[in-house]
Order: C-alpha cells, then sequence, then structure tokens
C-alpha cells in the first residue's frame, strides 16, 4: 500500500516522499495528543481531587480541548508595552522548534532494518541513521530552555525574572545527570543511537531490558528528565503560587498556548525515551517479539510502544498532583549531591561489569547496592537538606544588626 | 612593497574588516550603524577573492557559506551590541553557526558536544550572571568600549597572522582534492606514535569522524593533553569551592 | 528592619530513617493515596445546573416581607432595618394606620412604601437580625436575576408576593415564635421552627443570656 503511494509520486521525489509523510504524522499527532494530555491531566487532577473535571463542552467533556484551542487561537494576543518585543516574540518559537526538533531521533514504532529512501517502508522515525541520538537529544534540549530564558528575560518583569533565572539554574545542573544517566547505557551497548539501543533489547526479549542492568540510571534518568522538562515537582520555573507562572506571566493568548505546547511535547518526549532506553521499546513478551511476522505485528508493535508511554505519562501527572514543589535549595542539593554522585557510580559499575567481563546481570545487584549505601550514606552524618542549629549569640545594644554576618 | 601588493587579496578584507569593527565599537556617541554594516560587508565580499571557488556540490557549499556567514555576522554583532545580554545571544548564535560547519565536515559528536557545553551551558550562565547582576539596566561601562583601538587592531593583526599562516602553509592551494586535503589534516601515518598508548587509525573512511575513532584518539594520542586538562578543570573545580562564601546557617 | 536573632528559633529537623532519606516509599505512599482517590471515585461537586445545590439552612438570599395572620403586612415601619444596613439599600416611607379602620386597631404605623435594593444589598442578614417583629427575613432565592436596574428595586408588593412564595416550601419556614415579639408578631396558623442554624448545648454561645454574644 505505501509502495503505491511511493510510486505515485515522480521519481526524483520520491525519497522524500516517506519522511515528509512521518513528519506529518509526527506533527499532526503531536498537536492533538498535546491537547487530549491536557484534557487527561485536567481530568485526572480532577479525580485525585474528588472533583469532576472538565465536563461541558462535549460527552465527559471530550471536547474541551478544542473549546481551549479555539479559545487560544480567538484571544487577543496582547504584547505588553514594556517587553522587548523581538525576544518576546521569539521565545514561544524557540521552545516548540526544540522540542519537536528532539523529536525528530525518537523512534515511535519498529524501524525496519535496510531502510533506504524510496523504497515504501515506513520509517517510524524521522531522521533515521543518526549515530548519537541521545547526545543529539541532549544538546536540543539544552537549548530549550532558551525559550524560557529569552520569555522571562524579555518580560521585563520580576516575576518572570526571578522565574526564568531559576529555570537557567536548574537546566544547567540536571543536565549532568541527565547525560551521565545515560552513559551506562552507551557503554553496554556500544552504541549512543537510539534505535540500536532498541534493538539490543528487542533481540533480547524480557531479560534483555536494560532496567535489569541499569535500574538506577532509569531512576536518575527520569527524575532528572522531569526537572529537564520543568515538570512539577521541578516547575520552580512556573511556580503559579509564588511566581504567578513565572516566565510565562506575560504572554496570553497563542503564544502562551506554545509554551504549553512545548511543554507537553516535551513529556512526550521523555516518556518515549524512558520507555526505548529502559523498558524495551516495542518489545513485549509473546505478542511483540523482534520476529513476530504475523499480519499486523507492526500495528501490535506500535501500539505496545504507545501503550508502555502512555503508562509512563500517567505516572508523569500523577506525580504532578502528588509531590509538593521542591525549595530551591533542595533542587540544587537533590542535583548536586545526590544524583550526579550516583549517576558516576553508576558509570563506575558498568566499567568495572565490562572490564572485568563480568555478565551484565551483576549490574543489578551492584545498582541496588549503591543505592541502598547512598541512603545509608544520607542517614549518617549529615543530613541532605538539614539546617544546621546555630546557637544564638546575645548582642547586646546593636540590636542584632550584625546578627546575620556570624 | 611587492609583498603587500602579493597579499593585497588578504590586506584588504582585513583592513576593511578592522574599519568595520572599529567604526561599530560602541561609544558614548552613536554611530551609523549602516555604514560600518556596509564597510563589514565589503569586507566579506573582498575576502571571497581568497575563498575557494565552489568545489561542485551546491549545498554544501551553500551551507558552508551559511553557516560560516553567520558566525562571522553573529560575531561581529556580540562585540557592537551594547546590550550585553543581546551580546551573550549573539553568542549563542554564533556557537551555533560553528556547529553547523561542524556538521557539515561530518563532526556531529563534536558539533553536539559543542552544543551542550557552549550553547547550553556557558552561554545560559553567562545570561543568568547578566540578568542576576543588572536587573536595573545595562551600566556605564557597557555603553563604551574601553580600548577600540587597541582590542581592534591587536585581534585583526592576529587574525592576520592566522589567514596568513593558513595560506602558506595550512594547505589550502585550491589545487588539492577534497579527499587529499581531507586526509592532510584528518589521517596519521602508521608509523607515527603520539605516545605509548597509541592505535593505528582505522582504515575505513567511513569511520572519520565517528564516536569510536574520537573516543580512541583522544585517549590514545591525546592521552595526555586530556589527563591535563581533566586535572585543569578538577583544580578549578576544587578552587571554587575552596573560594566560595561559607554560610554559617544553610546548606548553600 | 531586620529581625533580632533572639527572635529567630532554629527548628532541627528530626533526623531521618533509611527509608527516608531513599524519599522512594514517600513517593510510593504518596502516589498509592492519589490513585486511590481516582480508583474509589466520589465526587465531593455538586453539578449546580442540573442538580439543584444542598443549600445550609441558614443561607442567605433574596429578603421577604412576613405577612400576619390576617395578611397584613407584618412591618410596623419601625426603621430598624433601614438604620442597620450597612449597605444603605433599604428604603423605608412610614405611615400611620387609620385609627378608625377595625383592620389597623392594634397599629401604630404601617409602611406607605418599602423598597430594598437587591443590587446594593450585600446579604449579610443585618435587617433579619435588627427587626424587633420578624417582619423581614432573606429566604433561599440566590438565582436572582433582572433586565434592568429598576426590575431590581424589590417594592412592598414584591416582598410580600415573596413571602408568599416561598412560606410553604419548607426551606423558609417563618421563624417568629410565637408570643414573644408583642402583638405584631402573634399569629396563629403558620407553622414555625426553631433557630435557623442547630446550637450544640455545649456551645458557649448556647449558654450565653443573649444569643450569639460570648462572655467568658
Amino acid at each position: 500500500m505505501l509502495n503505491s503511494l511511493v510510486n505515485f509520486f515522480p521519481e526524483p521525489v520520491r525519497p522524500y516522499v516517506m519522511p515528509i509523510l512521518a513528519i506529518v504524522i509526527v506533527l499532526n499527532v503531536n498537536l492533538g495528543v498535546c491537547s487530549y494530555l491536557i484534557l487527561l491531566e485536567r481530568k485526572l487532577s480532577a479525580w485525585m481531587q474528588d472533583r469532576h473535571g472538565p465536563n461541558r463542552v462535549g460527552p465527559f467533556g471530550l471536547f474541551q480541548p478544542v473549546a481551549d484551542m479555539l479559545k487560544l487561537l480567538l484571544k487577543e494576543d496582547v504584547i505588553p508595552g514594556h517587553v522587548n518585543k523581538v525576544l518576546f516574540v521569539l521565545a514561544p518559537g524557540i521552545s516548540v522548534f526544540t522540542t519537536f526538533l528532539a523529536f525528530a531521533v525518537v523512534p515511535f514504532g519498529p524501524v525496519p532494518e535496510n531502510l533506504s529512501p524510496g523504497d515504501g517502508q515506513f520509517p517510524f522515525i524521522i531522521a533515521p541513521g543518526i549515530d548519537l541520538g541521545i547526545v543529539f537529544i541532549f544538546a536540543i534540549g539544552s537549548l530549550a530552555v532558551y525559550g524560557i530564558i529569552l520569555g522571562g528575560w524579555a518580560s521585563n518583569n520580576k516575576y518572570s525574572a526571578l522565574g526564568c533565572l531559576r529555570a537557567s539554574a536548574q537546566v544547567v545542573s540536571y543536565e549532568i545527570p541527565l547525560g551521565m544517566s545515560v552513559v551506562g547505557l552507551a557503554l553496554l551497548n556500544h552504541s549512543m543511537s537510539i534505535e540500536k539501543i532498541l534493538m539490543n533489547q528487542a533481540t533480547n526479549g524480557l531479560p534483555g531490558w536494560n532496567i535489569w542492568v541499569q535500574p538506577l540510571a532509569c531512576v536518575i534518568f527520569f527524575i532528572a528528565a522531569m526537572a529537564e522538562a520543568q515538570r512539577l515537582p521541578f516547575d520552580l520555573a512556573e511556580c503559579e503560587q509564588e511566581l504567578i507562572g513565572g516566565w510565562h506571566t506575560e504572554y496570553s493568548a497563542m503564544k502562551w498556548g506554545l509554551f504549553f505546547l512545548a511543554e507537553y511535547t516535551h513529556v512526550i518526549t521523555i516518556s518515549f525515551l524512558t520507555i526505548i532506553l529502559f523498558f524495551g521499546g516495542w518489545q513485549f513478551p509473546l505478542i511483540a517479539e523482534i520476529d513476530s511476522a504475523y499480519t499486523g505485528a507492526t500495528v501490535v508493535k506500535v501500539l505496545v510502544l504507545l501503550t508502555k508511554v502512555f503508562g509512563v505519562i500517567i505516572v508523569i501527572q500523577m506525580l504532578r498532583w502528588t509531590i509538593p514543589r521542591f525549595r530551591f535549595d533542595q533542587l540544587m542539593s537533590l542535583a548536586w549531591k545526590g544524583l550526579i554522585p550516583l549517576a558516576m557510580v553508576n558509570v563506575l559499575l558498568v566499567m568495572i561489569v565490562k572490564q572485568f567481563d563480568l555478565h551484565t546481570l551483576w549490574l543489578l545487584p551492584l545498582s541496588i547496592a549503591a543505592f541502598v549505601a547512598a541512603g545509608l550514606m544520607g542517614t549518617q552524618s549529615s543530613r541532605p537538606f538539614a539546617r544546621k542549629a546555630v546557637p544564638v549569640v546575645e548582642d547586646h545594644g546593636h540590636g542584632g544588626h550584625h546578627a546575620h554576618a556570624h | 612593497m611587492k609583498w603587500s601588493t602579493e597579499n593585497g587579496a588578504l590586506l584588504v578584507p582585513l583592513a576593511l574588516g578592522w574599519l568595520a569593527i572599529w567604526w561599530l565599537l560602541p561609544r558614548e556617541k552613536g554611530r551609523s550603524r549602516i555604514l560600518g554594516g556596509l564597510i563589514g560587508v565589503a569586507a566579506l565580499l573582498a575576502l571571497q577573492v581568497t575563498l575557494l571557488p565552489p568545489a561542485g556540490n551546491v549545498v554544501r557549499d551553500g551551507m558552508f557559506y551559511l553557516f560560516g556567514g553567520a558566525a562571522i555576522l553573529s560575531g561581529g554583532l556580540m562585540i557592537t551590541d551594547k546590550n550585553p545580554v543581546f551580546a551573550a545571544l549573539w553568542f549563542a548564535v554564533s556557537t551555533l553557526s560553528v556547529c553547523g560547519l561542524f556538521l557539515v565536515n561530518s563532526a556531529p559528536f563534536l558539533s553536539a558536544a559543542t552544543i551542550i557545553v557552549y550553547a547550553g551551558a556557558i552561554v545560559v550562565t553567562f545570561l543568568f550572571v547578566i540578568m542576576l547582576a543588572q536587573q536595573s539596566g545595562a551600566a556605564n561601562y557597557d555603553h563604551r568600549a574601553v580600548q577600540p583601538v587597541m582590542a581592534s587592531v591587536l585581534s585583526f593583526v592576529l587574525l592576520g597572522s592566522l589567514l596568513f599562516a593558513l595560506q602558506e602553509w595550512g594547505g589550502i592551494d585550491g589545487k588539492a582534492s577534497d579527499e587529499a586535503r581531507a586526509n592532510q589534516f584528518v589521517s596519521l601515518e602508521g608509523t607515527v606514535q603520539a605516545n605509548v598508548f597509541s592505535q593505528p587509525p582505522g582504515t575505513n573512511k567511513a569511520e572519520i569522524g565517528s564516536m569510536r575513532v574520537l573516543g580512541r584518539s583522544l585517549f590514545s594520542d591525546y592521552l595526555y593533553v586530556v589527563e591535563l586538562a581533566g586535572t585543569v578543570l578538577l583544580i578549578a573545580t576544587i578552587g571554587a569551592i575552596a573560594i566560595a562564601p561559607r554560610r554559617s546557617q544553610g546548606t548553600l | 528592619m531586620p529581625i533580632n536573632a533572639k527572635d529567630v528559633e532554629w527548628v532541627e529537623e528530626p533526623p531521618m530513617n533509611f527509608w527516608e532519606t531513599t524519599f522512594l516509599p514517600a513517593v510510593v505512599d504518596g502516589l498509592r493515596a492519589t490513585g486511590h482517590h481516582v480508583t474509589h471515585f466520589k465526587p465531593v461537586t455538586q453539578m449546580y445546573p442540573e442538580v439543584a445545590s444542598d443549600l445550609p439552612k441558614h443561607y442567605r438570599g433574596v429578603h421577604r416581607l412576613n405577612r400576619d395572620d390576617e395578611g397584613r403586612v407584618k412591618c410596623v415601619a419601625c426603621m430598624m432595618c433601614a438604620t442597620a444596613c450597612p449597605a444603605r439599600c433599604i428604603d423605608i416611607v412610614a405611615q400611620e394606620a387609620p385609627k378608625d379602620d377595625p383592620k389597623w386597631v392594634d397599629r401604630d404605623k404601617f409602611p406607605k412604601s418599602f423598597v430594598i435594593d437587591e443590587l446594593k444589598c450585600i446579604y449579610c442578614g443585618m435587617c433579619e437580625e435588627a427587626c424587633p417583629v420578624d417582619a423581614i427575613e432573606m429566604t433561599h432565592i440566590y438565582d436572582l436575576t433582572g433586565m434592568s436596574r429598576q426590575e431590581m428595586m424589590f417594592d412592598k408588593e414584591k416582598l410580600l408576593s415573596v413571602f408568599d412564595q416561598t412560606k410553604d416550601c419548607g426551606l423558609d419556614p417563618v421563624r417568629t415564635h410565637k408570643g414573644r415579639l408583642g402583638p405584631a408578631s402573634d399569629f396563629e396558623k403558620l407553622p414555625t421552627l426553631g433557630p435557623a442554624t442547630t446550637v450544640l448545648g455545649d456551645d458557649r454561645s448556647a449558654r450565653s443570656t443573649s444569643p450569639g454574644v460570648i462572655s467568658e
């Protein structure tokens, strides 16, 4: 069927048909899914708080995203007088651009081997064969913070400035554990290509899932990715309660909507990455193995992958309404004193296992041991978030003016 | 005199470029940016004479000129912009353009790493500091260059020397084929060993620029340099922690 | 004004045990709590337009002017409510009761006109408290709408019609106790009820001499 579609076009443009089809599908599905994820999140939060959630537009509120989108499109697009107009307009564009670009190397189905342009196979990835997929995603993800920084700075507003300052410090800090957590994976799989890591897991079946050998890395990756995506409990840049939305305080209408689109695309991307890097991608015992070739196996594989991703998204959304927001010093402590050392230890363990040719499953007990050791260290000398009590010095005569300088 | 006429193709654009930058450097009294910009464009066009003619692949050459032009342009804008935030942003654009040049020259890992380190971390830290320090607008010293003549002359002398050296001994003679030129830069002769850890380079041309070759080269040929750089960074980190003010209360 | 160091009390956090330092059990606990709300979904939302709101007994909605047993307006035009009103939305014009008319033989005054601006009113219930004969009361009617400001000026007839409309609906019983408040509040037939809110026996306000005033 796809072959005839490709052959419908003249010879010179045939190699571009499938990539363009993939891009069109990804973009449109992503837009639709994002708006319905927002509905799901509102519903889920309502259920958790014993409310009904949006239920006015359509049955069970199913047309609420349409109404929201229409509202965002038709609203007056206010650009306040005191902002830097160029950067103010540029910022949401950068946010959306970078998050969509990051999705280019994420496979959203079984990527066929021997993929060549123009042969009528649907690629299931926008940019196949990129050797350093994970590094590419990190590079693009590190650019995503520019949207926040520029938006916050251009808004010329104290809340926005605070928000973007927090965001920049947070993203720079959490890039390190995010990158280090997948170094172990790259070492074990001899590749940084997401497709290859996925194929390695799929070939080995359920025992080959990377979660068995890299559980610690999975936890670190998940936490750091949530922090990169500015999701609760790490949304200090947004912070509705203290910063009134932080960097997007001054934004309205579709520009504000673009920021949200970017945020949800980011959530989708990190959910895909978590599944593909650690939970075997589209592989599932019995129904979606590497050699399952029954009719519609490809569809089943895509559905398995999407179901897994949906599960991660649900967990992320549930975490949002479960865990309170971190304080800023706690956020920094978690990254620098918790995640980064643990990620380093994890890389070290992988190196030891590789160097001494141990079975890779040794990494499971070793990772758990490292985690337990970290927990035990936390109970000992210095508690991570504790403030040390300092005896109050009686300050006669000066009324305590210098008390803070002790 | 003979030397200067022979190298006029290099000297004229350098002089024009210096004039443009010197004219555009921020001062108390504003100058015509259009005039400076025109001089800068003239410098770039004059430089075009010395550059190689397009080597055939139109897309590749187009990409090269796009990224190269963007890098030079944003670099110039970076040092001539009065607003430090915009200067930092132009620096980011310049870095991204250079990353594009890396990509054109099939060094994707270098490109991605540069984006992560420079655009993603260093420029963000610059912006952080600028925004934190200058919430009430730019200070006076941002509005004027301190030593415009000295700085611009010195930097263009340096640039001229680099270009001259590259032209004389860098092997850009416009005659060698693409492959020969690539070999000149990347392939080591089998007998040459930087140190005892060096391994013979792979014969597979497709692997040049891949992460495997890069990693092997870094940790064999350039082992001492890498270790030295790592040690320097570690010392810097320790120093930063040591001189950071301690607080009697709190954890930071 | 910096805080005096003496006034600052540094609180030592209790030491965390092993599981607390890993944070994972707390996260799992939280997820279980929130997940339980999803799986055992019991909404507390009132589906208002479809389902009528469950209003409390002491809800303060639109006013009404009560009638006595003979169908006369119970108001004696004493102006207490207009004086008590913080929003100054009550306007009363009093008229002397005709002495020779047997209908008004037990009254000195009655309101010739009685207008409440429902838009100005803040629905505080002070008029209800101030009325000596319990003539003005607030009902459960909350969905009050009108097309013009004039429409929202409720005059005597409209307020009396609110009374006719609400007296039997069960939500707004006439609260006057028979014979407590003088001849104007005396009537025989209409049903009565106790206080609008139930006062528990152990409430200090219930034991006080004057209701609502707490005396130590």
